[in-house]
C-alpha cells in the first residue's frame, strides 16, 4: 500500500528541512560557543596546573621556570586561541567545530603531558568526546579519533617510548586506548544519527504545525478582513444614518455612539466616552429626563422621550429619543436607541400652531360673515313676503271704504231727525243700503287684512325661525322634527307665496306617498326656499311663454326620499353643473353665490346630497334635495318604513 | 530618444554582467571557493533532492569521498589551520623532546660505597633513590617508588637521599616529595647533606635509583620513569622487579629523567666515575 502525499507535503518537506537545518546552525552555534569558553577555561587551568605541578626547573641550587609553564601558555594558547577566534568570528561553520574537535583532543594530550601522565587525566579525552557529541556531528567524533590516531602515530613513530611505555607484555597498552576510544564512538555516532534524526522530526512536525497554523492565520486573516469590512460598512452605515444611535450597557453607561448621536448632544468623542450625556441635556429637561431614564434602565424595555440638548455654543436642539434592552436568551445585554433631531420638526409644529390659530381667527371670522350672509340672505327673502304683506295691508288700509262710514257717521250726526232722514230724505233713504255695502266691504278687507297679517305674522315667525337655526348653527348641532316632505314644500311655496304672485307662474305640485320624517326641519325650509326663489329668477330670466314650477316629493331608493324642483327656465350650461355648488358661484347680478352652496352643505351634513341636472340654457333645470328618510317612532309601520338601523338613529340629534 | 537611452543602459548592464565574476562566461578565472559560492544552491535546498551519491553525510546530506577530499582542499582556513596545526606540532614536538631527554646516568661502583653512612645490604636488596626534593619531575619516580615497594612486599629495603645544599634552611628539603617518600612503607628517607651521598653513588641527575645485592654488588642503575616526570610502566620498575624476583631484567642500565642533582658546582668526577 503506498502512501499519496497529502497537499501541501511538498512544501511542509521543504519547510522541515529548511527548520532543519535552522535548528542544526543553531545547535552548532550554540556548542561553537560554549567550547569557546571551554577552552579558555583549560587553557587557564592548564597553566595552573603548570605552576602546581612543575613550576620550576631545578638544578642544585638554582631554578628556572619550568618549560612545562611555558608549554602551558604557549602551547595552551596556540591549541586554545584559533578555535577559540573561529568560534566567535565563525560560529556554526564546519571548519569551526572541526578545528575545535581537534583542539579539544591537543588540550587533552597537553594536560596529560602537564599532570605527569596521570591515568585520571585521560578522562578528559572521553569527557571531550562526550562534550563533542553535542554537535551531533558524528564527523566531528571521527575528527577527534583521527587526532588521537595522529598523536599515538606521531609519538609512536618518534618518541616511541612516550606511547608505549616500556618494552614489555603491555606494548600494545594504546590499542587498548583506541579500544576504549572507539568503544565510546560506538555509541557517540549512533547517537548522533538519533539526534539529527529526532531533529528532522522535530522540524517536520513543526513544519506541519507552522503549515497549520498558516492555514489557520490565512483563516483568521480572512475573516478578520471580513470583519473588518463588515465593521467598516457597519460603521459607515452608523456614520451615514440619518439617525444618532447609542449602545450602553445593562447599567445604561454609553458604550458607543455614532457621529451623528454625539453631533445631536454637542458632544466630542471624549466626551461621549466618559459619559457626559446628562451634562448635554437641557438643565430644565434634564431631572426628568434622568429619572425617566433611570426608570427604564431599572425596570423598562422600551423607553422614548423627547427633551432639549443645550450645546456648549447655547444652541438648544430638540431630540426625540428611543431606546430598547437588548437580551440574549438569559441575560440583559445592554440597551440600544435612537436620537433623532426634531428641532425643525418642532419649529415647523410651533409655526403651523400659529398658522392653525390664526387660520381658525380667520375661519371663526369667516364663519361670522357667512352666518351674517346666510342670516342676511334667509332674512332677506322672508322680508320680502313681509314687505308684500304688509304693502298689500298698506294698500288695503289706503283703499278702504272707511272715509265713506266717517261720513255717512256725519251725516247722520248732522240729522236732527235721523228717522225722518232714513225715511223721507232721499239720501236717507239710500244710506242703509250704503251701510250694509260698507259693512261687506269693510268686513273683506278686514278678512284680506287678516289674511296677510296672518302671512305677514307666518314670515315674522320664519325670521325668528332663520335666526334660532342660525343659533343652532352656533351650536353646531340641530334637532330634528318629524314633518311631512309635503308640509314642508307647502311652508316653502308659502314663504315665497309673495314673489310668486303675480308673475302668471304656475306651481305645479306632484307629491309621492311619504310618511312624515324625521329632518332638521328648517335647513330643509331653508333649502327649500333657495331653491323655489331660484326658480323662480330662472324663470324671470328664462321668459318662458308659460313658468312652470314643478315640485315634487318621492322615495329615492329605499332609505332616501327626494324633494325636486323643476323650472323651465334659462337652464345651466354644462360647464357650470360641476361648480354650481361652489361657494362665491353665481350667474346673477345682485347674487352672492352663496345660496347654492349653503343649501348642499346643509344637505350634506344632514346625511343627505344636493344634485342639479338641466339638459343646457334655455331647458330650464331640475335641483334635487335627497335626505335620508328617518321615521319617529310608531311610524314605521309606513310602507317607505326605514330600516331598523335607521330607525335606531331617529332619536339621535344629528351632528354637523 | 527614450528608446535609444534605454537601450543604451541594457547595453550598459550586459556588459557589466560579462564582467562580473559571478557570471559563467566571465572575463577572469574564477577561483575555486567563488566558484562553489555560486553554483552551489544555499544550504537546506539542497536536501531537498539529495543526489544520494557517496555516504551519507548527515540525516540530510551525501557526499562523495572525491567532493569530501576537495572540500578540504577547497575551505577557506586550509592555510591558516595548516599553520595552526603545523605550530602545534613543532611546539609538541618541543615538549616531548624535552620529556624525552634524560639527563647525565649515574655511573656507580659496582660495589656498595664503603664510605656511605647508609648501613650496608644484608637480608635484602637495597634501593637507593638520589632525588632533588623540588624537581617537579621526580614526583612521578616517587609514585613510581611508591608502587615498586608495595609490590615487593618487605624483599626490598629502600632509601630516598634528598639533596641539601650546604648553606640551605634547616626545612630547604621538606618537601611535598619528602613527605610522599616518608609515606612509603618500608622506605627510609634522609637528607644528603651538600650531596654527600650522591656523589658517592656518582648520581647527577634527580630520580637517579641504583640497586644494590644483598652481598653488595650492583645490580641495577637508571630512572624509574619512562619520561620526564611521567609515571606508569616502564622498563625500569620491569626489571628491578625481575631482579628481585632472580630473573633476569631487559635492561641492567636505563636512562634517568629528572632535574640536575647538585647543580653544575657540584658535578661528580665523571672522569673518575668512568674509572
Amino acid at each position: 500500500m503506498t502512501h499519496k502525499p497529502k497537499p501541501g507535503a511538498e512544501s511542509i518537506t521543504q519547510r522541515a528541512s529548511v527548520l532543519y537545518r535552522q535548528h542544526q546552525q543553531r545547535i552548532f552555534k550554540r556548542t561553537d560557543h560554549f567550547f569557546a569558553a571551554l577552552m579558555l577555561c583549560q587553557w587557564l587551568t592548564g597553566i595552573a596546573v603548570a605552576f602546581w605541578v612543575s613550576p620550576r626547573a631545578w638544578a642544585g641550587q638554582s631554578s628556572q621556570i619550568h618549560l612545562h609553564v611555558w608549554a602551558a601558555i604557549g602551547l595552551g594558547g596556540a591549541i586554545s586561541l584559533f578555535p577559540i577566534a573561529l568560534a566567535l568570528i565563525r560560529p556554526g561553520e564546519t571548519t569551526t567545530r572541526h578545528a575545535i574537535a581537534t583542539a579539544q583532543m591537543l588540550t587533552s594530550a597537553l594536560l596529560i603531558h602537564l599532570t605527569g601522565g596521570r591515568i585520571e587525566t585521560h578522562f578528559h579525552v572521553f569527557g571531550s568526546l562526550a562534550f563533542l557529541m553535542f554537535y551531533r556531528d558524528w564527523k566531528v567524533l571521527v575528527s577527534a579519533t583521527v587526532v588521537i590516531a595522529a598523536d599515538h602515530c606521531i609519538r609512536g613513530i618518534f618518541w616511541p617510548l612516550s606511547v608505549f611505555g616500556i618494552l614489555t607484555a603491555s606494548q600494545w597498552r594504546w590499542l587498548e586506548h583506541a579500544f576504549w576510544v572507539l568503544f565510546e564512538n560506538a555509541f557517540l555516532i549512533p547517537a548522533c544519527w538519533q539526534g539529527t534524526k529526532e531533529m528532522y522530526q522535530i522540524a517536520e512536525r513543526q513544519a506541519t504545525l507552522e503549515a497549520l497554523n498558516a492555514k489557520i492565520e490565512d483563516q483568521v486573516q480572512a475573516r478578520t478582513a471580513e470583519l473588518k469590512s463588515s465593521e467598516a460598512r457597519f460603521r459607515a452605515m452608523n456614520d451615514s444614518s440619518p439617525l444618532g444611535i447609542f449602545v450602553t450597557s445593562p447599567k445604561g453607561e454609553c458604550l458607543y455612539s455614532n457621529t451623528l448621536c454625539r453631533e445631536i448632544a454637542g458632544l466630542s468623542y471624549e466626551e461621549a466616552i466618559e459619559n457626559k450625556w446628562s451634562e448635554a441635556i437641557h438643565p430644565e429637561d434634564r431631572d426628568r429626563v434622568l429619572a425617566e431614564w433611570s426608570d427604564f434602565v431599572g425596570n423598562g424595555s422600551y423607553f422614548t422621550n423627547t427633551y432639549r440638548f443645550r450645546h456648549k455654543d447655547g444652541a438648544v436642539v430638540w431630540a426625540n429619543s428611543k431606546a430598547a434592552a437588548i437580551r440574549d436568551a438569559s441575560s440583559l445585554l445592554g440597551y440600544v436607541g435612537t436620537i433623532e433631531d426634531i428641532t425643525q420638526r418642532k419649529r415647523a409644529e410651533s409655526e403651523l400652531a400659529a398658522a392653525h390659530k390664526q387660520l381658525i381667527e380667520t375661519s371663526r371670522q369667516a364663519g361670522m360673515s357667512e352666518v351674517a350672509t346666510a342670516v342676511l340672505h334667509n332674512v332677506g327673502n322672508v322680508l320680502n313676503s313681509v314687505n308684500v304683506s304688509a304693502s298689500l295691508v298698506t294698500d288695503v288700509i289706503r283703499k278702504s271704504k272707511l272715509p265713506g262710514l266717517n261720513k255717512a257717521v256725519g251725516l247722520m250726526s248732522e240729522q236732527a231727525d235721523l228717522g225722518r232722514f232714513l225715511s223721507a230724505d232721499p239720501k236717507g233713504q239710500q244710506l242703509p243700503d250704503y251701510l250694509s255695502r260698507l259693512a261687506e266691504h269693510l268686513s273683506s278687507e278686514q278678512s284680506l287684512m287678516l289674511e296677510e297679517l296672518g302671512s305677514l305674522s307666518k314670515n315674522i315667525d320664519h325670521i325668528k325661525d332663520i335666526v334660532s337655526m342660525q343659533q343652532a348653527y352656533a351650536r353646531v348641532s340641530g334637532v330634528s322634527e318629524s314633518v311631512s316632505p309635503a308640509d314642508l314644500v307647502e311652508d316653502a311655496l308659502r314663504m315665497n307665496a309673495g314673489s310668486l304672485a303675480g308673475h302668471d307662474l304656475q306651481v305645479i305640485r306632484e307629491f309621492g306617498e311619504l310618511p312624515k320624517a324625521l329632518v332638521e326641519k328648517q335647513k330643509v325650509l331653508q333649502i327649500l326656499v333657495n331653491l323655489i326663489r331660484n326658480a323662480k329668477q330662472a324663470m324671470d330670466d328664462g321668459k318662458p311663454p308659460i313658468k312652470q314650477l314643478i315640485v315634487r316629493t318621492g322615495m329615492n331608493g329605499d332609505n332616501h326620499f327626494k324633494i325636486a324642483v323643476t323650472d323651465n327656465g334659462i337652464g345651466i350650461p354644462v360647464e357650470n353643473l360641476t361648480r354650481i355648488f361652489a361657494h362665491g358661484f353665481t350667474t346673477k347680478k345682485t347674487g352672492h353665490g352663496f345660496g347654492l352652496h349653503s343649501s348642499a352643505l346643509a344637505a350634506k351634513e344632514m346625511g343627505g346630497g344636493l344634485r342639479v341636472h338641466s339638459d343646457g340654457p334655455g331647458k330650464g333645470a331640475t335641483f334635487t334635495l335627497e335626505l335620508p328618510l328617518r321615521l319617529e317612532e310608531g311610524n314605521a309601520t309606513s310602507s317607505h318604513s326605514p330600516t331598523s338601523a335607521d330607525s335606531g338613529n331617529q332619536r339621535q340629534p344629528v351632528c354637523q | 530618444m527614450k528608446v535609444l537611452t534605454i537601450r543604451l543602459h541594457l547595453h550598459q548592464l550586459q556588459r557589466l554582467l560579462r564582467k562580473s565574476p559571478l557570471g559563467r562566461g566571465g572575463g577572469r578565472r574564477q577561483s575555486g571557493w567563488v566558484r562553489s559560492r555560486v553554483h552551489n544552491p544555499p544550504q537546506g535546498l539542497t536536501a531537498l533532492a539529495p543526489p544520494k551519491r557517496g555516504f551519507r553525510c548527515d540525516f540530510l546530506t551525501y557526499i562523495t569521498p572525491r567532493q569530501a577530499v576537495w572540500g578540504l582542499v577547497r575551505i577557506k582556513l586550509a592555510i591558516p589551520g595548516a599553520v595552526w596545526i603545523l605550530t602545534i606540532a613543532a611546539g609538541m614536538s618541543a615538549v616531548w623532546t624535552h620529556e624525552l631527554s634524560p639527563g647525565p646516568p649515574a655511573l656507580p661502583s659496582s660495589v656498595w660505597p664503603a664510605a656511605s653512612k647508609l648501613p650496608h645490604p644484608s637480608s635484602t636488596p637495597v634501593l637507593v633513590m638520589l632525588a632533588h626534593p623540588r624537581c617537579p619531575c621526580t614526583r612521578a619516580s616517587i609514585g613510581e617508588l611508591a608502587k615498586l615497594m608495595a609490590s615487593m612486599q618487605g624483599r626490598l629495603s629502600s632509601h630516598v637521599l634528598f639533596y641539601v645544599p650546604k648553606h640551605s634552611g634547616i626545612d630547604w628539603q621538606k618537601t611535598d616529595l619528602w613527605a610522599s617518600a616518608q609515606a612509603i612503607p618500608g622506605v627510609r628517607v634522609n637528607a644528603d647533606e651538600d650531596g654527600r651521598e650522591s656523589k658517592l653513588f656518582r648520581a647527577a641527575t634527580s630520580g637517579q635509583t641504583v640497586l644494590y645485592g644483598i652481598s653488595g654488588q650492583l645490580l641495577f642503575s637508571g630512572g624509574i620513569t619512562k619520561s620526564r616526570g611521567h609515571s606508569g610502566d616502564n622498563a625500569s620498575t620491569s626489571a628491578i622487579v625481575s631482579l628481585i624476583n632472580e630473573a633476569k631484567p631487559d635492561q641492567e642500565r636505563t636512562p634517568v629523567f629528572g632535574c640536575d642533582l647538585l647543580g653544575p658546582a657540584l658535578q661528580p668526577d665523571r672522569t673518575r666515575m668512568s674509572e
